[in-house]
């Protein structure tokens, strides 16, 4: 729309000045972008056709004078007046090329104008309406939606899908990861089931149903333990997350005397100040003992380097030769072996896969025993089905041939040279022979014997005679105290045989009772709490909850909905 | 001078009572073991006390509000609180830090310390205005006061129609239009930056920017040369000499305008931001109990 403005400036003697100015809707005012700027006005004027014959004039301020009466908004038509702030707005009728006329007489004095801003200059805001446009904000964003939220479902639907502030934003810090699940980060009262009272031990053992406590909280009433909550220790929404409490004097301020204290079994349980020189016992690993006892052989736990310390696994070993690259290399890839050819660490990288005959040994010690049947192999199984493999092996051998009129030839390559090569009886008790010698051989000589204990009773009924030790790998020999592989696999950029050796001295051992643990001094070349080296604390190897003990839930159970601060006067101000 | 007074009253004894507090919080925090059952955080006895010493801070130094107004109360006098209020009000930064233990997250918590950090910076924004800005001031006025400005101004501006009365109806025009259209602090950044969006309708161009009357002092610069007659240069010379004279007074003033702004516009984030903070703080206070 064009529209032409006509200014009358200077008073009666003045000039008229025209504008033409294209726009939608004509605006005078004070601001820059104003089309006709009229700094004596406070707020802007705007005029739009409302019709041929009139025009729709608004103002942001009630400043618009007609008949008397001030107004924001009027609808002026030709030969009308309207004054605004001492300016006389009308309408004329313009030449061609123009839509509407509009003439502004009179003036708003420059200089009074100027005078009234350097009186009261211009205010953004109201102090007071910010303050309280603030405070409600906080209010209400920060305490009236989550908690109308929390105690609404429906409404809390509305809040998590517009993305508004809920509860969760009350939290005062992440969660540790293990809890920032499903059912529990978005979910305050998993935890905090009672407002203003501490999250109890049901809401932590709601889930951790398994978890045992330290020491029976009935037996050693004297400590105090009942007092303490789950979340005493454990402590959620922190930066950096501590939920396992790395402190010592957890452990030490109770353990530093322990030699006091009357111990299950008359086993004393040593006095420990630190992970240090002088401050910690010699390592204890756990060892099979296999002397006669009412229920057989046990696990007991045994010094380090002590006679004791023997591995009784029922093996026999020689890991010297074994990694010895001139005496034994791997079948397939001709390279010597190294530990982690045998040793497989498990997925928590604590301890390690059982070692196996398929697995590890059978490429080298094949279980194959007749030079004419090389791919038949002996069972790795008892000595009753070893020799019943053997026994059957041979009468199908001796009496297939008598069928066919053929007496094998019986030779083992290497045999000593008292036993007879060839059998002139008749087949079944030649096979009867053979399979008494091969039993001989494997189970006294060079077979399975290589590996395993074997005991001798000299029965006459072969398949009786002999008895293979059962096998007891030791997983843990840690009994309470775990060691992570992980950190401990790569060191100075070494890897393999170098950084296992560096602990495990298994290239001097000729013995599978060997126990090939380091001590307790290669430990404190870089563990050592009175230099304050990293990994001295107490839970970086021991942990709290024992596998096996009290349970919590039952141990807790008589605690369950006690609020431990009820004597507070805060929750008795409460409760009123 | 009286804005100084605020650092140096009583000897600076604020000061030493702004130190004696920061350090008994940086005992306090550091009590706190890094390895020991939680982090330093404001979960623990040394956190709780920090937060209720930061706590009952905040709220004491909002009630400078209230204090300035009470001119009948013994309780200090105004300049000994403001003192102290700057120097405990910085001193709250550090303790409310230590409280929360750098822990911060989208929560209402953080929003109270960011709320609390809005407050002391524009707090010490406004301390460090009110050391500078009025010897500016005082030097920008060189004795004058606003009323003397804007009657100097309508004796320049009357002069002006006086003499533009004698000129051509162009420069008769541009003069007037010139007054007119004159701004000076119309909007809230105008008077915070100086800025000058006055113009001008100069002849043959229309309405152009006439900042610092830069439009108008140049048009009849150029216009005197070409002055036909020995009476229209000095026409032109006198309108050019006044309104020379105009650009300093306006300047002077705009820059007053400038300063003025400056001493107040921290006020209108401070006291909102203040008031936002105890309605944080009293929440913060609440659902960390609600949640325990």
């Amino acid at each position: 729309m064009e529209f032409l403005v006509r200014q009358t400036i200077g008073g009666d003697s003045g000039e008229t000045v025209d504008s033409g100015i294209t726009a939608k809707r004509l605006t005078l005012g004070p601001a820059a972008k104003d089309d006709v700027l009229l700094p004596g006005l406070k707020s802007s004027v705007s005029i739009v056709a409302n019709d041929p014959e009139s025009v729709l004039v608004r103002s942001g301020s009630r400043n618009l004078l007609v008949d008397g009466v001030l107004k924001k908004r009027v609808l002026l038509s030709h030969g009308d007046t309207l004054e605004i702030s001492g300016l006389t707005l009308s309408l004329f009728l313009p030449p061609s090329g123009f839509d509407l006329g509009v003439l502004l007489s009179g003036s708003i004095d420059p200089v009074d104008n100027l005078a009234t801003i350097m009186g009261k200059p211009p205010i953004p805001w109201s102090m007071r309406r910010m303050s309280w446009l603030l405070m409600c904000a906080v209010t209400l964003l920060c305490f009236v939606v989550p908690y109308c939220a929390l105690k609404e479902p429906n409404f809390e639907e509305v809040v998590t899908s517009a993305g508004w502030p809920s509860d969760v934003h009350w939290s005062s810090g992440p969660l540790s990861s293990v809890h920032n699940a499903a059912g529990v980060a978005e979910q305050c009262d998993a935890c905090h089931v009672q407002p203003f009272v501490m999250t109890q031990d049901d809401a932590c053992l709601a889930c951790h149903k398994t978890l045992n406590e330290h020491a029976d909280v009935n037996f050693h009433a004297d400590l105090g333990l009942e007092a303490m909550r789950c979340a005493s220790c454990h402590r959620e929404h922190n930066e950096p997350a501590t939920l396992i409490a790395q402190t010592d004097s957890l452990c030490t301020d109770c353990h530093v005397d322990s030699e006091s204290w009357t111990a299950a079994e008359g086993q004393p349980v040593i006095p420990v100040s630190a992970f240090a020189p002088d401050q910690h016992p010699q390592f204890k690993v756990a060892v099979l003992d296999q002397t006669e006892s009412p229920v057989g052989s046990q696990w007991t736990r045994q010094p380090l380097f002590s006679g004791g310390a023997v591995d009784n696994s029922g093996l026999k070993f020689n890991h010297e030769v074994h990694l010895d690259s001139d005496k034994v290399a791997d079948k397939d890839s001709g390279v010597a072996l190294e530990c982690g050819s045998c040793h497989t660490l498990t997925p928590d990288r604590r301890s390690f896969e059982p070692v196996n005959m398929q697995a590890h040994c059978e490429a080298c010690h094949s279980l194959a025993f007749d030079p004419v049947t090389p791919d038949f192999e002996l069972p790795h199984a008892s000595a009753r089905e070893v020799y019943t493999v053997i026994e059957g092996h041979y009468l199908r051998t001796f009496l297939g041939a008598a069928n066919s009129a053929q007496v094998p030839d019986r030779r083992r390559l290497g045999s000593p040279s008292e036993y007879r090569t060839v059998c002139t009886d008749d087949p079944y008790t030649c096979a009867q022979w053979e399979a008494k010698r091969e039993a001989r051989y494997q189970f006294e000589d060079t077979g399975c014997v290589t590996c395993h204990e074997v005991n001798d009773n000299n029965s006459p009924d072969t398949a009786k005679r002999y008895e293979v030790s059962s096998v007891h790998q030791t997983e843990d020999w840690f009994m309470y105290a775990k060691f992570d592989h992980r950190p401990h696999e790569v060191i100075d950029g070494r890897v393999g045989n170098d950084v296992c050796g560096d602990c495990h001295e298994a290239t001097t051992s000729v013995s599978a009772n060997d126990v090939l643990l380091p001590g307790i001094d290669l430990c404190f070349d870089c563990h050592n709490a009175d230099v304050q080296a990293e990994g001295s604390e107490c839970v970086s190897c021991h942990w709290f909850h024992p596998d096996e003990g009290v349970s919590s839930v039952l141990a807790r159970g008589d605690r369950r909905g006690v609020n431990p601060n009820a004597d507070a006067w805060v929750f008795k101000w409460l409760e009123k | 001078m009286q804005s100084k007074g605020l650092l140096t009253h009583g000897g600076r004894r604020y000061l030493w009572w702004a130190v004696l507090l920061s350090v008994v919080s940086l005992a306090l925090y550091y009590t706190q073991a890094p390895t020991g059952l939680q982090p330093p955080n404001g979960g623990t006895w040394q956190g709780y006390t920090l937060g209720t010493i930061g706590a009952c801070l905040i709220v004491w130094l909002s009630l400078l509000g209230i204090r300035k107004r009470r001119y009948s109360s013994r309780i200090g006098t105004v300049a000994g609180w403001a003192s102290a209020h700057v120097y405990l009000g910085l001193a709250l930064l550090l303790v409310a830090t230590l409280h929360c233990a750098w822990q911060f997250g989208w929560n209402v918590h953080t929003l109270a310390y960011a709320l609390m950090c809005g407050v002391i910076g524009s707090g010490l924004y406004g301390l460090f205005v009110y050391l500078r800005l009025p010897q500016a001031q005082a030097h920008n006025r060189a004795g004058k006061d606003r009323d003397a400005w804007i009657d100097e101004l309508r004796s320049i501006d009357t002069d002006i129609e006086s003499v533009a009365a004698k000129a051509d109806a162009d420069t008769q025009t541009m003069g007037l239009s010139a007054q007119s259209l004159t701004a000076i602090g119309e909007s809230i950044w105008a008077q915070l930056w100086g800025l000058d969006r006055s113009r001008v309708n100069l002849p043959k161009q229309g309405l152009v920017s006439n900042a610092d009357q830069e439009a108008v002092i140049d048009y009849l610069a150029r216009h005197i040369p070409n002055a036909r007659t020995r009476r229209e240069a000095e026409v032109l010379n006198d309108l050019m000499d006044l309104f020379g004279r105009r650009r300093v007074l306006l300047s002077r003033m705009r820059e007053d305008l400038r300063l003025s702004a400056h001493l107040k516009i921290w006020l209108f984030f401070h006291v909102p931001m203040t008031l936002a903070l105890l309605v944080a703080l009293s929440i913060h206070i609440v659902v960390v109990f609600f949640y325990w």
